[in-house]
């Protein structure tokens, strides 16, 4: 797969604060890449540096082969922030209608509409926006983030403080839009999240990228090798080899239940920067 | 073109819909109305109304447009979908021009003045709001919010709009009053009631005088522009280090 995003050695300070630390990233196309970390570690720094709001004071980036900063860019991005900037006096349609226009989008019209289905938000576009719940706010903020068809998406923290049913359609849609050929970067504080939705992630702890690769290969790397079997005299751990499995297994009684202990990306996180402290 | 025509009727449709905004904007014309109940005269009517709505247009509702967007979080929005601070200022400016000139035929015609006099009208009152608007523009620079706006265009107002008001009571503001933007609105004034040596002012000098306004006032955002970005989320974008 070919690299749609390159950054070499991305470092970035504010004041005496390093935000940002010789981080190298990749992300392929046609992936979901998450960016994990708490808040603090450098995650909304990262994205503006690779979407052309913020310039680097060291390394080097190219989306999509240019210069984030190029004009060319901008119409083939798509980018989601915390702050919705969403005019609440207008109604949902005339906020997709305003940017419809500044885009230069042709049958305007239908795009909206078939944008405010993909959102289901279809029959709520004559409503003004302040009238919109949260959630409902967030859908408009993801529709006006995708109305010009952006190959490449980046989405900074899309479900926070959003509830659970909300959340989940917000992750139905990234997973659909990846399906359709959207290449998807995304920063999350929830690791559960990102082990959900994502195909490769890198983990950020103050500035640094500490850890990065799929979540599987991450919980195999950082795997405690030991498998559980729960028979009816209780539970029993036993480490993840041939000879002391079949050992334990030739011992135990009726096996109830035998499964292996894989750490959550959480786990490895923690596991991580605590060896770093 | 058409981003600009998309942000100049946003704009437009702002200045409508914003209660600070549309209160400033209707703010000349309601104290017409009530200046005609209490004391009909179309010369006072223009000389006090006409004369506030060049003022507040330029000075008031122009920062207020673009500091709406700073309280709206919408700058890093714009900067994101290629709207520079061109267009940015340059849609509000224009804003402000359509809907001032506006302002200006509802207080002309509730001022009751001869009709004949309504194009030149409109014309010094364009000229004398745009001298002003690169000063509303560097109010809209350095106000937080719409409140800091109201704070600092109570100052600039004062400033280019007590001469020419007192200038029928005080000579000396008379004289002051030649040199300033709101000055210009004299040659309409002189024409619908003549008053020796009150705000004789020409249409070349007038002119001129708004030309110097203007310039001066590009000039010091020139001046400031090369020590800091005037809206740094919207110009982030831009290729300067």
């Amino acid at each position: 797969m070919t690299n749609i995003v390159k950054a070499d050695q991305l470092t970035k300070t504010f004041g005496n604060v390093k935000a940002l630390d010789h981080c190298d990233l990749e992300i392929k196309k046609g992936e979901i890449f998450g960016y994990l970390g708490p808040s603090g570690a450098g995650k909304t720094t990262t994205i503006k540096l690779l979407t052309g709001q913020l310039h680097s004071d060291s390394g080097e980036v190219t989306v999509l082969g240019k210069d984030p900063f190029s004009p060319d860019i901008k119409k083939k991005i798509g980018i989601m922030s915390d702050m919705s900037g969403l005019y609440e006096k207008m109604t949902v349609y005339e906020n997709l209608d305003l940017f419809a226009d500044i885009y230069g989008i042709r049958d305007k019209k239908e795009k909206i509409r078939r944008t405010l289905e993909a959102v289901e938000l279809l029959d709520a576009a004559k409503k003004k926006v302040e009238k919109l719940s949260r959630g409902m706010k967030q859908r408009l903020v993801f529709a006006r983030t995708i109305l010009h068809d952006p190959g490449l998406l980046f989405l900074d923290e899309p479900t926070a403080n959003l509830d659970p049913a909300t959340a989940d359609e917000i992750r139905d849609l990234i997973r659909r839009l990846n399906r359709e050929g959207a290449t998807v970067f995304l920063t999350t504080h929830n690791m559960e999240e990102a082990d959900e939705l994502c195909h490769r992630v890198a983990l950020l702890n103050k500035g640094s990228i500490v850890e990065s690769g799929s979540p599987e290969e991450l919980k195999l790397k950082y795997s405690h090798k030991r498998v559980v079997i729960t028979t009816k005299e209780g539970k029993r751990e036993v480490p993840l080899e041939r000879e002391a499995l079949l050992e334990s297994l030739g011992q135990a009684g009726e096996v109830l239940i035998i499964h292996s202990e894989e750490p959550s990306l959480r786990d490895v996180f923690l596991t991580l920067t605590k060896e770093e402290q | 073109m058409k981003k600009m025509w998309t942000l100049l009727k946003k704009d437009i449709w702002t200045s409508f819909t914003d209660k600070t905004i549309l209160l400033m904007v209707l703010t000349p014309a309601i104290l017409a109305l009530i200046f005609r109940v209490v004391y009909f005269d179309p010369w006072m009517l223009l000389l006090t109304m006409a004369l506030f709505n060049i003022v507040l247009v330029p000075l008031t509702d122009y920062p207020l447009l673009l500091v709406e967007e700073k309280e709206r979080d919408t700058l890093s929005l714009l900067s994101r979908s290629g709207v520079s601070l061109a267009y940015f200022a340059l849609s509000k400016a224009g804003a402000c021009l359509v809907v001032g000139e506006l302002m200006a035929v509802v207080v002309f015609l509730i001022a009751g003045a001869d009709m004949s006099l309504l194009p030149e009208y409109l014309l010094v009152h364009l000229a004398g709001v745009t001298a002003l608007l690169p000063w509303g523009f560097l109010t809209g620079v350095y106000a937080k919010d719409q409140n800091s706006v109201n704070v600092y265009a109570a100052v600039s107002v004062v400033a280019v709009y007590v001469a020419p008001v007192f200038s029928y009571w005080n000579v000396a503001f008379g004289r002051l009053a030649e040199f300033l933007p709101t000055g210009i609105l004299g040659v309409v004034l002189k024409k619908l009631q003549p008053m020796e040596g009150f705000m004789d002012v020409s249409l070349v000098w007038g002119g001129a005088v708004c030309a110097v306004w203007f310039l001066a006032g590009i000039a010091s955002l020139f001046v400031i522009r090369k020590k800091r970005p005037f809206f740094p989320t919207l110009e982030a974008g831009t290729r300067q280090r």
